[in-house]
This record gives structure tokens, C-alpha cells and sequence, in this order.
């Protein structure tokens, strides 16, 4: 655990917006598997539920983590999102009806992501005070990249669209995108800002001493895509 | 694994989580139903770009999946760009042109015919959309009357937003048909969405600017 705590920070939630908007910014790919090749017997219409959940969902689960992060569950939020997120994409690359996709991939991916979504951005504010805009602003790169990265194992995977027994492959490789994200989830931790002195350890605003997330909600660079 | 993450300081104030009193301020109450609109169309096109290259224009599976990534690659310039653009021209300024835009470019969805053009409409399409992401959260602290209260409505205003997620992506499902590649009634529907959704942001950019000029004359 060596090396600046802010760089720490940064990598992590970069790879929290990788996992959280990229996942639901792919979400067309695997509209179109489902569609062609998953659940052919579904009509288009109702596998749209899946995408549809998982964005109402994440966008929910953000504003309720707001009042939870306030009183201090830092840690459980992202241990259950995390474990509900790499829960959700495991048991989704085993899922072969509708109805296990709409459960993992709408309900426990957009629940887990959504208890992702403060943490994530309130924790980098909080670390960088002299450049946060600039460090919010590299942090959410990580959707573009989540995106690519979520994206490119179904182009390599649609090579073998014609062998059914490959397909599965699609969402299985996808669980690989979960080790850079487990890696730098563990290896980040808030008390790495005490080393940093201008970030205060107990999160408080020194100018109005109140939470910083306050504070954050003011940044123009609050992502949404 | 576990993140061993500091508890943070517990603080006694806590955030609350509904103000329903802040919807009756009008301003309040035109942005959650500006969101409210944009948010139906918003997701809908990153949800079937891939299935309208492969359905009507007969795009091979392995291009489908990469137009997604073309129109997120193309988000970066406008990231870059909606920074130094609205702090020249002004938020609402900014916010009002680019959804005017993507309403536009989601009406004009309809008339794209060939694999050609629709990677150049997906690349304009990107940059104006992703100004609507970047610049809505940025408005939030223009219409509060005391920063205390920024993080409520910043969730208020989300929770608007979700239920036009709600409402727009499972209605487009239903008004597209794969099979026969009809695509348009779905295009229409997110397009006039947007649309009513600029109307709005007119309304608030409207109604921003006269008080900014009642503040500075009452200085």
C-alpha cells in the first residue's frame, strides 16, 4: 500500500465509474445479444425492462446513498454495491432464461451500482482540494473507458456468433473487467488521505464546516452519462 | 478484498431525503419536468444504436457492437467543451443549445438510410448529447435559494429523471418492431420528448435571467 494516497483514490473510482455507468452505457450490446441470440423467444420490448431497471435503478440508488454516505456507512456502502455488482455479473454470465437476466443484470448490478455512485464521487472530491474539477472530471474518463472495455469482449465474442455453444462466452469473458476493478477497490482506503494534508481526515469543509459532499454536489462536473 | 475504508465523522444533521415544499417554487418545478422529458429520450438511443445498424440497415453483428463505442468516443470532445462553453455563454445558454440539438438530431434519426451516415449521425449525436450530461447537474445550484439545500434537490431532480428512464425506454421498446426494421415511431417519440423538454429549459432560462436582473437592479 504504498504510493500517493490520491493517486489511490483516483484509480478508484475511475474503475467505479468503469464498472458503474459502462456497464449501462453497453447496455445496447447486450440489448442486440438477447435479442439474436440469448433469448430469442423474448420480444425485443420486454428485454428492454432489463436496460430499464438498471438505469432507474442506478439513478435512485444514487440519490438514496446520498443521506447514507451523510451518516458515515462509507464502508458498507461500497462492500454490499461491490458485492451485489460482482455478484450480479457472475451469476448473469450463468443466466439463460429472461428472468434471471432482469434479476442479475437489472436488479442486482443497478442496486449494487447505485450504492457506488456516491462514494465514488464524493471520495475524490474529497481528496483533491486545489484541483478538484480537473480530478472529477479524469475520474468520470473511466465511463468512456468502462464502455470500451465492456464493449470490446462482445466484439471479439460476435467472431463466434455462429457456434451457440461459444456464445455464452460473451458475458462470461465479461468477468474479467471485474479484476482491475476488485484490485484497485481493495487497495484504495480513505485513511490514505490523512497522509494527504490538504484533505481534512473527518471529511468536514473547513470553510463551512459541513460534509463535503455538500460541497461536491456544487461540482459542474457531476457526471451522468 | 475488503476496502478498509475510515468511517467518516457521523455528523448529527442529517440530509433529508424528499422536500416537497421545493416543487412548488416554479423554477424548481420546470427543471424536474425539463429532466423529467430529456430523461425519456436520453438512454433510449445508447439502448438500440447497435439493434437499428443490424435490423434496418443491415450492419454486420461485429460493427453493431463498435458503433456503441463510436458514439461514446465521440462524447470526449464535448466533455472538453461543455467546460469552456458555459462558462463563456452562460449554463441554461448552453443547456437550452444542446438539447435543442439532440432533439433535432434525434428527429433527423429518421431520415438516416445508410451504414455512412449513420456513423456520422452517431458521432454529432454524442457531442451534443453528452453537454446535456455534464451541464444539468451544474443548473442545480443557480435555482436553490441557500446551498444547504443543493443536495436534496440534486436527488429530487434525479429522482425525476429516473422516472422518465421509467417511462421512455420500456414505451420505445414497445413502439419498435425488429422484425420488419421499423424504427421511426420510436425515433418520433424520443425526438418530441426532447423537444418538450428544451421547451422547458427555454421557460427556466427564461425565468433564471429575469431574476438575475431583478437581483442586480435591488443591489
Amino acid at each position: 500500500m504504498v504510493g500517493d494516497s490520491s493517486e489511490i483514490n483516483k484509480s478508484r473510482c475511475v474503475s467505479d465509474f468503469v464498472e458503474r455507468r459502462g456497464f449501462l452505457s453497453a447496455y445496447g450490446s447486450y440489448q442486440i445479444y438477447y435479442e439474436s441470440a440469448l433469448l430469442k423467444e423474448t420480444s425485443p420490448a420486454t428485454i428492454t425492462w432489463v436496460g430499464t431497471v438498471e438505469g432507474v435503478l442506478v439513478i435512485l440508488g444514487g440519490v438514496a446513498s446520498g443521506p447514507v454516505y451523510d451518516r458515515g456507512f462509507v464502508r458498507e456502502l461500497l462492500l454490499v454495491g461491490s458485492a451485489l455488482v460482482v455478484a450480479g455479473i457472475i451469476l448473469l454470465s450463468l443466466s439463460t432464461k429472461f428472468y434471471q437476466v432482469l434479476l442479475t443484470q437489472g436488479f442486482c448490478v443497478g442496486i449494487g451500482s447505485g450504492m457506488l455512485y456516491t462514494p465514488s464521487i464524493a471520495l475524490v472530491s474529497s481528496c483533491f482540494h486545489k484541483r478538484r474539477a480537473h480530478a472529477i472530471c479524469l475520474a468520470t474518463c473511466g465511463t468512456a473507458f468502462g464502455m470500451s472495455t465492456s464493449v470490446s469482449p462482445p466484439c471479439l465474442a460476435t467472431t463466434y456468433l455462429r457456434s451457440p455453444a461459444v456464445v455464452q462466452n460473451l458475458i462470461y469473458y465479461n468477468r474479467w473487467n471485474l479484476i482491475p476493478y476488485r484490485v484497485c477497490e481493495a487497495s484504495s482506503s480513505d485513511r490514505f488521505c490523512v497522509d494527504d494534508p490538504s484533505a481534512g481526515i473527518d471529511h468536514t469543509c473547513r470553510t463551512c464546516h459541513r460534509n463535503v459532499d455538500h460541497d461536491t454536489t456544487y461540482e459542474a462536473t457531476r457526471p451522468n452519462l | 478484498m475488503i476496502p478498509h475504508t475510515k468511517q467518516r465523522a457521523r455528523t448529527s444533521e442529517s440530509r433529508r431525503l424528499f422536500d416537497l415544499k421545493a416543487l412548488s417554487e416554479p423554477m424548481f418545478a420546470i427543471y424536474c419536468l425539463a429532466l423529467f422529458f430529456m430523461w425519456i429520450a436520453y438512454w433510449v438511443p445508447f439502448f438500440i444504436i447497435p439493434s437499428f445498424a443490424r435490423y434496418r440497415l443491415g450492419a454486420s453483428s461485429t460493427l453493431s457492437f463498435y458503433l456503441l463505442a463510436v458514439a461514446h468516443a465521440a462524447t470526449l470532445p464535448g466533455r472538453i467543451l461543455a467546460v469552456y462553453a458555459s462558462t463563456r455563454y452562460g449554463i441554461p445558454q448552453m443547456l437550452l443549445a444542446s438539447s435543442i440539438a439532440t432533439g433535432v438530431m434525434l428527429l433527423a434519426w429518421t431520415a438516416v438510410g445508410t451504414i455512412n451516415a449513420y456513423i456520422v449521425w452517431i458521432s454529432m449525436l454524442g457531442l451534443a448529447m453528452v453537454l446535456l450530461a455534464v451541464l444539468v447537474p451544474a443548473i442545480i445550484p443557480q435555482i436553490c435559494p441557500r446551498k444547504e439545500v443543493v443536495g436534496v434537490r440534486m436527488g429530487m431532480a434525479w429522482a425525476s429523471a429516473s422516472f422518465g428512464v421509467l417511462v421512455g425506454t420500456p414505451v420505445s421498446g414497445k413502439l419498435i418492431n425488429v422484425e420488419t426494421g421499423s424504427f421511426w415511431k420510436a425515433q418520433v417519440f424520443i425526438g418530441v420528448a426532447m423537444l418538450a423538454g428544451s421547451a422547458c429549459v427555454a421557460f427556466l432560462w427564461r425565468a433564471i435571467s429575469r431574476r438575475d436582473k431583478l437581483l442586480a437592479t435591488g443591489l
